[in-house]
């Protein structure tokens, strides 16, 4: 969807209804299915004419404050698509040009003489209360945990994803270094390539075999769950059946001593019948 | 003479001995999930860290019906015990 970044308003509007509400998913908007055409050319319209407005060091400054993995080369639209799934509303570290650029994304109209803390305001004021009470909860949960797994260290300098990397071709390099020195060079690139591809390979089985030994250990951990319970529950029928006894035995012996003041009485009276 | 019940006895020992030992377990358990828990050796709190996410990762609701049962059998016990005091 990347070549859309330049396409005429002509070309947007003959896309496919479904084409059109996955680009507006890729710059960041809120959009459904149901969203009629008409609305839907309209505010891709405008989120284009915002992303050329928005200066792309700003969108980068947003990015190194959310830590959002990116590529620096990385175009306007793939960073929009990235902020706008930030919920963040500590601007603790984005600057004045990253804030307002945020403010943009999010549908506020920020106007020059805005000062940052109405800005952030009018952010704040933009989540609801519900997704507020999720974040604290979730920041609470978050604290908790984080507190028992990790240990509380300073988290490292941002850095961007590396770019991708396009290797020169054969021509290029026997231009650059001579024809020995060329082809050494692209047959050194071909190994290097060979031994990076062998390397994500024997990864990947890494990571298969990482992955099977999870699912045991969660297996088992089920398993161990289960007979944890089946013992609760065989110690408290045991403990059930002795109550019961227990109970049985306490009623007899009462029915019994209710019983014993009558007992010399009716011998007595068998006594004199006889 | 004392009036002497043998299984009043039996109960009131068998109270004592198995309350000991319930103690004395759970005493146990707790200190070593205690020192568990705290051990800062790197192997140690690898496997504590480990074992909070797996303890994380698993559904409840795949034991309900036998935390259900447990339910059921516990109000069962208590209404027993309690009926001893009536």
């Amino acid at each position: 969807m990347g070549e859309l970044t330049d396409s005429s308003s002509t070309s947007l509007s003959e896309l496919p209804h479904d084409t059109l509400v996955a680009y507006a998913g890729e710059l960041g908007l809120d959009v459904s299915e149901e969203t009629p055409r008409g609305e839907l050319l309209r505010i891709i319209r405008e989120r284009q004419e915002l992303l050329v407005g928005l200066d792309r060091d700003a969108l980068l400054d947003v990015v190194v404050w959310a830590r959002l993995p990116v590529r620096r080369s990385a175009s306007k639209e793939t960073l929009a698509s990235h902020i706008a799934r930030v919920n963040k509303v500590s601007f603790e570290g984005l600057s004045d040009r990253g804030l307002r650029a945020l403010a943009g994304l999010r549908g506020l109209e920020i106007k020059p003489r805005d000062t940052r803390a109405s800005i952030e305001m009018r952010l704040r004021h933009l989540e609801g209360f519900w997704p507020k009470v999720r974040r604290r909860r979730r920041a609470v949960m978050g604290w908790l945990i984080a507190r028992v797994v990790e240990r509380s260290e300073e988290p490292d300098d941002y850095r961007f994803l590396p770019e991708q990397e396009n290797g020169l071709s054969l021509k290029e390099h026997i231009a650059e270094s001579g024809v020995v020195g060329g082809i050494a060079q692209k047959l050194r690139g071909v190994a290097d390539q060979y031994v990076a591809e062998k390397l994500d390979e024997i990864e990947r089985r890494i990571d298969r075999k990482l992955d099977e030994i999870d699912s045991r250990l969660a297996e088992w951990r089920d398993r161990e769950v289960s007979n944890r319970l089946r013992i609760v529950k065989i110690t408290l029928l045991t403990a059930i059946v002795v109550a019961a006894i227990s109970l049985g035995y306490d009623c007899v012996r009462e029915r019994m001593i209710r019983h014993q003041p009558d007992l010399p009485s009716t011998t007595a009276a068998e006594e004199s019948s006889d | 003479m004392p009036d002497f019940d043998l299984f009043d006895f039996y109960r009131f020992i068998l109270t004592v001995l198995v309350a000991s030992y319930t103690v004395v377990k759970l005493a146990c358990f707790m200190w070593r999930w205690q020192s568990f828990g705290v051990d800062d050796p790197r192997g140690v709190g690898l496997l504590r860290r480990y074992l909070i996410v797996q303890l994380l990762r698993t559904r409840l609701r795949r034991f309900m019906p036998d935390v259900a049962v447990i339910g059921i059998l516990l109000i069962v016990l208590l209404l027993l015990i309690g009926a001893h005091w009536r």
